[in-house]
């Protein structure tokens, strides 16, 4: 009978010697599901995913992929994953490659995401000739083979271009909408956890710190930061999640008096019509949207 | 089973792609076969002696270095770890790899023969051909687990040249260049204890149609089992630092 869970990680510990990777981690994806895992670089996202995979034992807690170990064959059977870098045998050609995955499954891939993936011109290329893009494409390729159930994706567009990364979200989308699949995926891209998603893991220095759907974590962490300058004292906003005062050498030399300020928060929107009400004099301001790294910067402190 | 043929299958490709391993493999112990050997073999007696101490040299080559390098490399890839994600054991890995290794061994030793019936008088009978053969396939795992030891041992970086430490001058003091009575004084009494040189004395003893000492077997079973419990530990070892 198929458990109710694809994966299922109960207190979930690892440690590396003293120093401790991950701690307490919780985690469940229900058949169907769309799990991003965010967190900034060294956060433990590839340890667990290490771990999910059998690549790496756990010091402490539970985890089953389909009730099983993950090192068992019939999980394996059933999860497809794409490390965050794969580098394949170069003396070996894209289609040779392709097919020595497809013979450890039943169903070979769909011809259709070949093309799609533009990877049908490149059967003959030897995998060294792969650029980093066409890489990563050949891995996801991989991950699709065999129909699974469960895909484990560790930054699956890391390294694309632009068409290529909005191709494979569709195919990713594609796969797993309307159906019983689910992927578990890390990112650095919001925009690519809000196009991916429907739940979203946030990992800092080992441990789950926020967890929720997509529109939850914008609305607790904000995605807006607003620019401007000012020679107001600013201390407090009601819509801001971090306000800050950059430092002398971002002053206005021309107008000594004005400095620059960075307001982060859910809604750009909110943060001026603030500005208005409090009558806060304001010049040259800028609406930008910072990358998730830059969030965690600015709300934990962190240097990255 | 059928997995560990389909790896095979596509390792001997992708090594028979690589001009490195291809030469090294197949060409080096047949010149050096051509350069040193052709020129002695004057009868069919050092003719077959000849081929027996070349062969062990080339076979001892791919199982041992190019086998213990092949697995000290592709441990640490990305590649390899990605295939331990698929529906796969690990030994079915290491199996695979194991018979592309014999098949390049089995590869270098026919092109000896090739030369040597060519260039020489080499004269075996059918049987003695099936012992030669025997001999090389069982006695060969000894030499893998040799390889394997080193592959596990050695680091990427440090298995070419630690295993080429080991592998040269194991094949000259195992008198399968040169014969072991020619050997300087001081490497005669080492010789005897070394696994090449009881590999060396099976195969001298089969095409000279001799009996086989007890003492190489009793020695070469020695060897077989201290490289199976390093190559054991050192699995292990490797294993459990991978998964941390």
């Amino acid at each position: 009978m198929m458990p109710q869970n694809y994966l299922q990680i109960n207190s979930l510990g690892k440690s590396y010697g003293q120093k401790l990777a991950l701690k307490n981690i919780n985690i469940e994806v229900q058949p169907g599901e769309k799990v991003a895992l965010l967190g900034c670089n060294g956060a433990g996202k590839s340890t667990l995913i290490n771990i999910i995979t059998g690549l790496k034992n756990l010091s402490s807690g539970q985890i089953s992929v389909f009730g099983l170990k993950p090192t068992d064959l019939k999980a394996k059977n059933q999860s497809g994953y794409l490390p965050q870098v794969l580098k394949f045998s170069g003396f070996l050609k894209v289609k040779e490659v392709l097919s020595l995955v497809e013979k450890h499954f039943k169903t070979k891939l769909d011809p259709n995401i070949l093309s799609r993936l533009e990877l049908d011109s490149l059967l003959n290329r030897y995998c060294h000739g792969l650029s980093g893009g066409e890489e990563r494409k050949l891995g996801l390729a991989l991950c699709l083979i065999g129909n699974r159930p469960l895909l484990i994706l560790d930054e699956p567009t890391a390294n694309v271009d632009l068409i290529a990364k909005n191709e494979i979200h569709k195919i990713l989308a594609e796969n797993v909408l309307n159906s019983e699949k689910s992927i578990l995926f890390s990112s650095h891209e919001m925009q690519e956890v809000e196009k991916l998603a429907d739940r979203v893991i946030v990992l800092n220095h080992g441990e789950i710190v926020a967890e929720g759907h997509v529109a939850e974590i914008k609305k607790t962490f904000g995605i807006s930061k607003v620019v401007f300058q000012s020679s107001n004292n600013i201390s407090e906003f009601k819509s801001s999640t971090k306000i800050e005062t950059l430092d002398s050498k971002n002053m206005d030399l021309k107008n000594p008096l004005f400095k620059t300020f960075e307001i982060y928060g859910p809604n750009s929107d909110d943060i001026i019509m603030e500005l208005v009400h409090k009558n806060i004099q304001f010049k040259n301001l800028t609406i930008e949207h910072p990358s998730l790294d830059e969030i965690f910067m600015k709300l934990w402190g962190q240097k990255i | 089973m059928s997995l560990i043929f389909i790896h095979s299958k596509w390792m001997i490709l992708e090594l028979l792609r690589q001009p490195a391993y291809a030469v090294s493999t197949l060409v080096f112990p047949s010149l050096f076969y051509l350069i040193f050997a052709v020129p002695e073999s004057k009868d069919v007696a050092s003719s077959n002696l000849l081929l027996a101490s070349f062969s062990c040299f080339a076979n001892f080559g791919v199982l041992f270095l190019q086998f213990g390098i092949g697995i000290s490399q592709e441990r640490t890839t990305s590649w390899y770890q990605f295939l331990r994600t698929l529906p796969l054991k690990s030994y079915q890995l290491i199996l695979a790899r194991f018979i592309s290794s014999y098949v390049f061994a089995l590869l270098s030793i026919a092109l000896l023969i090739l030369l040597a019936e060519i260039y020489t008088f080499v004269s075996l009978t059918p049987l003695q051909w099936l012992y030669f053969f025997s001999a090389h396939l069982s006695l060969g795992l000894i030499f893998c687990l040799m390889g394997l030891t080193l592959g596990y041992w050695a680091e990427e970086k440090t298995a070419l040249p630690v295993g080429n430490l080991i592998y040269l001058p194991l094949t000259f003091a195992g008198g399968l260049w040169k014969p072991p009575s020619v050997l300087p004084d001081s490497l005669k009494n080492i010789s005897e204890y070394l696994p090449t040189r009881q590999y060396g004395e099976v195969l001298w003893a089969i095409v000279d149609n001799k009996n086989i000492e007890i003492e190489s077997l009793f020695g070469l079973g020695i060897y077989a089992l201290i490289f199976l419990i390093l190559s054991y530990i050192g699995m292990n070892r490797d294993f459990k630092s991978r998964l941390g």
